[in-house]
């Protein structure tokens, strides 16, 4: 598949933020097309979990489209920020500055964001505050339960194993050396000297559900597109439709497509799952026009 | 730090060039050699880290992605052990044209290691080979990166695609690159042309590790030091958890620090 360039660029004002813009490919611009805009998952860097960034930006190239894959400050290769804004608002500001670039350098003005786990609650909260957003492609975003939430986890988790003897014996095993004393699975292994664990300073909690919903009625107000994706990977979400079902109360009216990819784990490192990402996204993207 | 394209596209790579301090500087340059993989992800912001603290002792830096891999062009299953070797090749000369320097070293962890080495194989203008944690049997390594594993719901993180290709962690693994691998020995690539040194740092204890350390190769002066760390590389959390071995990327910088001039 041949894209278009690829050009390492370097902005924002917080903290010098490393990207990668991808350009369409010759002879598929169009005006009227918006960029997208990849954003990190967690701590991976911009090239997004097993590159999944990469490879979505270089299809979208082949289909016309400009993307701007980056580093939020602090992460892969971009430089901690020096005033003390937590995570929750710079990754907000960042992303606004990236729309700025792409603005400032290429004319866009309309975005789609995409994210997978902490990169989809940044578009959630970067969407909510800019009306440059069109649309949101969001991996594993918060998911909230159902009563049939609960069904589906019932059968999915516990009904194969009813009748699975060995399961049976492990959890009386487990229940025995509890009783002694002597099991070893919850233990944490000693800190390893000289190494440091770096870890997200984002952590992700599910904001209320009545917060989620008004943001919800606002998408729709303004016309975003929403493309939801989740993994078998997130333990909230247990079935296809539960996004629309734990929102009864906002109508939708065509904005969402909700899927379900139980198969996937939540970096999504099945190499067939990740065509399916890909191709699906490529496809909705071609249908937001 | 200048993070750039080089090369001829449509085989451009992405790499991120670190100046020296300026009242540091020195006439050699360093280039880091990523491991594969979830490895490769894992160990990203080590080697940013590895290469500011090598910029502020005065040392130009390069790192790179391989062809296929992270921001450089191309698809995993296109990729080669032969075109990563080339590569780490081609990014020694963009490093010496853009620092105007005649004199580079290489680092690599873990296959980079080997990929390090094979690039510096022949070439008259290394001055040190940095292994650390090194895939040495290529057929070993392939074990590591392939054996089963599954995330925390139980999904199995090792998948298989058309042509024989298969995930290891999500990366594609194609039957070219694993028949490269089996093929594939450290002990086997020769040394750089005329005097060089070489450093074995390692995180831990390993057989494999005990036989570069017993292999002299003409014209190359072997240093070996364990740094006891974490060296689970070859691991992968759903929150991308990063390793960041600080004694051990201080014991490469004061080894390269003192070998240099």
């Amino acid at each position: 598949m041949s894209h278009g360039r690829e050009k390492a660029i370097k902005f924002g004002t917080g903290a010098s933020l490393v990207g990668v813009v991808t350009e369409p490919a010759p002879g598929t611009a169009t005006a009227d097309k918006p960029a997208f805009l990849l954003l990190n998952s967690g701590i991976l860097h911009r090239v997004g979990s097993c590159r999944l960034s990469v490879r979505v930006a270089r299809a979208l190239s082949a289909q016309g489209f400009t993307s701007l894959r980056f580093d939020y400050s602090g992460i892969g290769d971009s430089d901690q920020r020096r005033d003390a804004l937590p995570f929750e608002e710079s990754s907000v500001l960042e992303t606004r500055e990236a729309m700025d670039y792409l603005t400032k350098t290429k004319g866009i003005k309309r975005f789609v964001l995409m994210g997978l786990c902490s990169g989809s609650d940044m578009a959630h909260e970067t969407a909510v505050v800019d009306d440059r957003v069109v649309a949101l492609m969001m991996l594993d975003a918060w998911a909230y339960k159902t009563p049939m939430y609960h069904v589906h986890r019932f059968m999915q988790r516990y009904a194969p194993k009813l009748f699975n003897w060995r399961v049976w014996q492990n959890s009386i095993r487990i229940r025995w050396q509890m009783l002694r004393g002597t099991y070893q699975g919850w233990r944490k292994p000693d800190p390893t000297q000289g190494v440091e664990l770096e870890v997200a300073t984002y952590v992700r909690v599910f904001p209320p559900k009545e917060r989620v919903e008004r943001d919800l009625r606002l998408f729709v107000e303004r016309g975003i597109a929403l493309y939801f994706v989740w993994t078998g990977g997130l333990r909230e979400y247990k079935y296809r439709g539960q996004y629309a079902a734990s929102f009864k109360g906002v109508n939708f009216n065509g904005h969402l497509r909700e899927e379900y990819l139980p198969e996937a784990d939540h970096i999504i490192t099945g190499l067939k799952q990740q065509d399916l990402v890909l191709n699906n996204v490529v496809a909705w993207a071609n249908a937001l026009g | 730090m200048n993070p750039l394209y080089f090369g001829r596209a449509p085989k451009a790579l992405f790499g991120v060039y670190h100046p020296p301090k300026a009242s540091q500087a020195r006439g050699s340059g360093v280039v880091l050699c990523y491991p594969f993989g979830q490895e490769y992800m894992r160990a990203h912001r080590a080697f940013r880290q590895m290469a500011l603290l090598l910029a502020k002792n005065g040392f130009h830096v390069l790192r790179f992605d391989y062809s296929g891999t992270g921001d450089s062009s191309g698809d995993g299953t296109d990729a080669t052990l032969a075109d990563w070797i080339h590569d780490a090749g081609e990014a020694a000369d963009e490093l010496k044209e853009t620092a105007e320097i005649s004199r580079v070293s290489f680092v690599g962890l873990r296959l980079g290691a080997a990929i390090a080495a094979a690039a510096a194989d022949g070439r008259t203008d290394v001055d040190q080979v940095v292994l650390w944690d090194p895939a040495v049997r290529g057929s070993d390594y392939l074990v590591e990166i392939l054996t089963e594993r599954t995330d925390s719901v139980g999904h199995s993180r090792t998948s298989r695609s058309d042509g024989g290709t298969i995930g290891s962690m999500g990366f594609p693994v194609t039957t070219r690159l694993r028949t490269e691998l089996e093929q594939f020995d450290l002990l086997a690539v020769g040394p750089p042309r005329g005097t060089s040194a070489r450093l074995l740092v390692t995180s831990h204890e390993r057989e494999e590790f005990s036989r570069v350390a017993s292999h002299q190769l003409p014209g190359v002066k072997l240093t070996t030091q364990l740094v006891p760390s974490d060296g689970s590389w070859n691991e992968v959390d759903d929150y991308g958890g990063a390793l960041i071995p600080v004694l051990l990327i201080q014991a490469i910088v004061a080894y390269l620090s003192q070998e240099s001039v």
